[in-house]
């Protein structure tokens, strides 16, 4: 792939970021473009342009989060911000604050950019209907995490080119996952098709829900069949208490990936997962560690990709 | 404007924040609210804090609404203190035209056979949604395509299915008059079809923004949308329509759900459920039927599924218009905001949408009156 210069701020099409779903494939690719060329100066060691410097950020986080806020933050500094960082474990219900005060509160604070992270799906969308400032989702529930989708749709290009016909699997707790649905729209738009397995507890009830480029599959041999790329989700280990699940080793035993299971994919199809990993549950250390896996390019892109968004919503066209 | 006297409507179980939760609703406020809606007799739901259960809360409901403009008709609690029985003897001496289970099933099916059992013998009706409160629990929308866009916990149909799957068989058993509340399914409206070919005791309602909506409109998290039971598919919303055509239910109700403001606007899994009613639900179906997003509907229906219809569940003879009606201008279009509607609660999906037809005075034992006034805020 040829160097290609960043895109310019504001020539998405979106003004804010709470989700994949709906974000025309323009604007998916020239995130990705610029998240490239922002990936290549970062291994390269070269300058990248601070269209950040003098933007007000705040990385607001209603929920526990060390990595994605640990990216969002060196993203935001390598585009030469100073964020500030709000964290609360509570719900603005919790608190005895409504949503609208708590936008309002955000508001007051003249930020130019808000990350948000919160257990409750939509509140990256009502704080964007609310605000002036540019939103980005990063985790709202079980519904989206757009950057997550952003970065393992550029990990799954850098490897296979174009995702136009590429096949993709995602094996696990689907119903409950931010990353899978984000994942879903990204790769549909992209033009890559999607098979879905997993206990059948944690599978969607209504797969028709994502269009036809998304389908449950038959058995975990389908899904793996031909796939051009293995994406895992972890397993939260309190769906054994809540009845979904049986046991951890009983998901090892019908759905952990090992060397045999990725044998059924194409030759050097790609492993994926959003970490952090249960060696030994939902993958193998062999396969985590071996060849194929680009678990560990995620993390890299993840900063690139997070750039990419932030410069392209709110940077500042500098000269420099 | 071409005026029109149309009998009193009723509501078969609107809710109110009367004892406990007045800063979203009193009786008074309440009672407003239907009066300009174009109802002379509502049945109030008993979950209020503390809840209506025992006769001399029903007496202060009485009391307080004594002397409005639309008559206050008290559900009482059909259990107390979670598993017992209520003093229906003693509720119905008072007043209280029926027992409610409100929402969701109790979890003991014996308990529920000895509410039947109980209610039957001193001649009241149970009023009920039917639906398995365990497959509900933690439910945010309908189970279906959207929830599994937007990554929320589902309310599957399947719930009201098993929970009339409960129900009737109870129904067949102790004879009890049932009435099922808000219907909101295919599969339920064809349930209650075959429980009244067969001739159980049963009449059905449904609410006016089931056959206003389906799920789609769920997809951009407007929390007053967010109602009990949710807003199901498409196909549930034709089945609803074609249900009310044939007979299987009966009525439509306000499902009116004040809930305050500062309470509502929390995010859309922690905000409860419910949106306010009996000012917008006439006219909404009425805007709705024009602009041929429902089915046509002549006059004299509307007139049978919110006044004839569920007068006849509650026990009341047909409503005489000369004596007991509202004067309505049915050609004019307005849009509720905060400052036209009597609630207290602004929860209101309709809040800005343009309606068709409003009430313009009431008729009360013959004489013309004027609406009650809006509280001043």
């Amino acid at each position: 792939m040829t160097k290609s210069a960043p895109g310019k701020p504001g020539s998405l099409s979106i003004q804010h970021l709470p989700g994949l779903r709906g974000v025309p494939k323009s604007d998916l690719e020239a995130i990705l473009d610029t998240a490239q060329s922002f990936r290549e100066s970062l291994d390269e060691g070269s300058a990248v342009p601070k269209t950040l410097s003098g933007v007000s950020v705040v990385n607001l986080f209603f929920e526990n989060s060390t990595r994605t806020r640990l990216s969002f933050e060196t993203a935001q500094k390598r585009l030469g911000a100073s964020p500030m960082n709000f964290t609360a474990s509570s719900s603005s219900a919790a608190k005895g604050e409504s949503l609208r005060d708590t936008a309002r509160n955000i508001e007051s604070l003249g930020a130019d950019v808000f990350v948000v992270r919160h257990s409750s799906a939509g509140v990256p969308a009502f704080l964007a209907s609310q605000t002036k400032a540019v939103v980005v989702n990063a985790g709202d529930g079980a519904c989206e995490h757009p950057t997550q989708g952003l970065l393992d749709a550029l990990t799954m290009r850098q490897h296979l080119g174009s995702l136009e016909g590429k096949q993709v699997t995602i094996i696990g707790d689907i119903r409950h996952s931010r990353v899978a649905r984000s994942n879903l729209w990204a790769l549909s738009t992209l033009g890559a098709s999607v098979r879905l397995w997993g206990p059948a507890t944690l599978l969607p009830r209504h797969p028709e829900a994502f269009g036809s480029q998304v389908r449950v599959a038959k058995s975990l041999d389908d899904a793996l069949e031909g796939s051009d790329a293995v994406m895992l989700l972890r397993i939260q280990h309190e769906r054994q208490s809540s009845g979904l699940l049986p046991s951890l080793r009983e998901y090892r035993h019908s759905f952990g990936l090992d060397r045999d299971r990725l044998r059924l994919a194409k030759p050097g199809a790609l492993v994926l997962h959003p970490g952090p990993i249960n060696r030994g549950v939902e993958i193998v250390s062999e396969i985590a560690d071996g060849p194929q896996s680009v678990i560990l390019e995620q993390v890299t892109n993840g900063v690139a990709v997070r750039m990419a968004v932030l410069h392209l919503l709110a940077g500042r066209n500098t000269n420099v | 404007m071409s005026e029109i006297l149309l009998p009193g409507f009723c509501d078969l179980g609107c809710a109110f924040g009367e004892p406990g939760s007045e800063q979203a609703e009193t009786i008074q406020s309440g009672l407003a609210a239907a009066t300009r809606g174009g109802y002379s007799v509502v049945a109030m739901e008993p979950f209020t804090e503390p809840p209506i259960d025992s006769d001399a809360q029903v007496h202060l409901v009485r009391h307080r609404a004594a002397g409005l403009q639309c008559d206050l008709l008290p559900l009482a609690a059909a259990t107390r203190d979670k598993g017992a029985l209520s003093e229906m003897a003693l509720l119905a001496q008072a007043g209280a035209v029926g027992v409610s289970l409100g929402d969701t099933l109790p979890r003991s099916t014996s308990l529920l056979r000895s509410v039947l059992e109980y209610a039957a013998q001193n001649d009241l009706t149970v009023f009920v949604h039917p639906c398995d409160a365990d497959l509900a629990s933690e439910g945010i929308v309908h189970e279906g395509p959207v929830a599994e866009r937007l990554g929320l916990r589902g309310i599957p149909s399947l719930a009201e299915e098993i929970g009339l799957g409960t129900l009737l068989p109870l129904v067949r058993r102790t004879k009890a008059r049932v009435h099922l509340s808000r219907i909101s399914s295919a599969v339920g409206v064809s349930l209650v079809r075959e429980a009244k070919l067969e001739g159980l005791p049963v009449t059905a309602d449904v609410s006016f923004r089931h056959l206003l909506a389906d799920e789609s409109i769920l997809e951009g998290f407007p929390e007053d949308w967010k109602i009990f039971p949710p807003l199901r598919g498409a196909t549930d919303r034709t089945a609803l329509w074609a249900g009310l055509r044939d007979g299987s239910i009966d009525a439509i109700c306000s499902l009116h759900r004040p809930v305050a403001a500062e309470v509502k606007s929390a995010e859309f899994d922690k905000s409860p459920f419910g949106a306010t009613g009996l000012e917008t639900c006439f006219p909404a179906l009425l805007a709705a039927s024009q602009a041929g997003t429902i089915p046509k509907v002549d006059l004299a229906d509307w007139v049978k599924w919110l006044s004839t219809a569920p007068r006849k569940v509650l026990g009341l003879e047909v409503c005489d218009a000369q004596q007991e009606g509202t004067w309505w201008d049915l050609g004019h279009k307005w849009r509720p905001s905060e400052a036209t509607l009597a609630s207290r609660s602004s929860n209101c999906p309709e809040m800005g949408v343009e309606l068709l037809g409003k009430a313009l005075r009431l008729r009360r034992r013959g004489t013309d009156l004027e609406l009650p006034a809006l509280e001043q805020a």
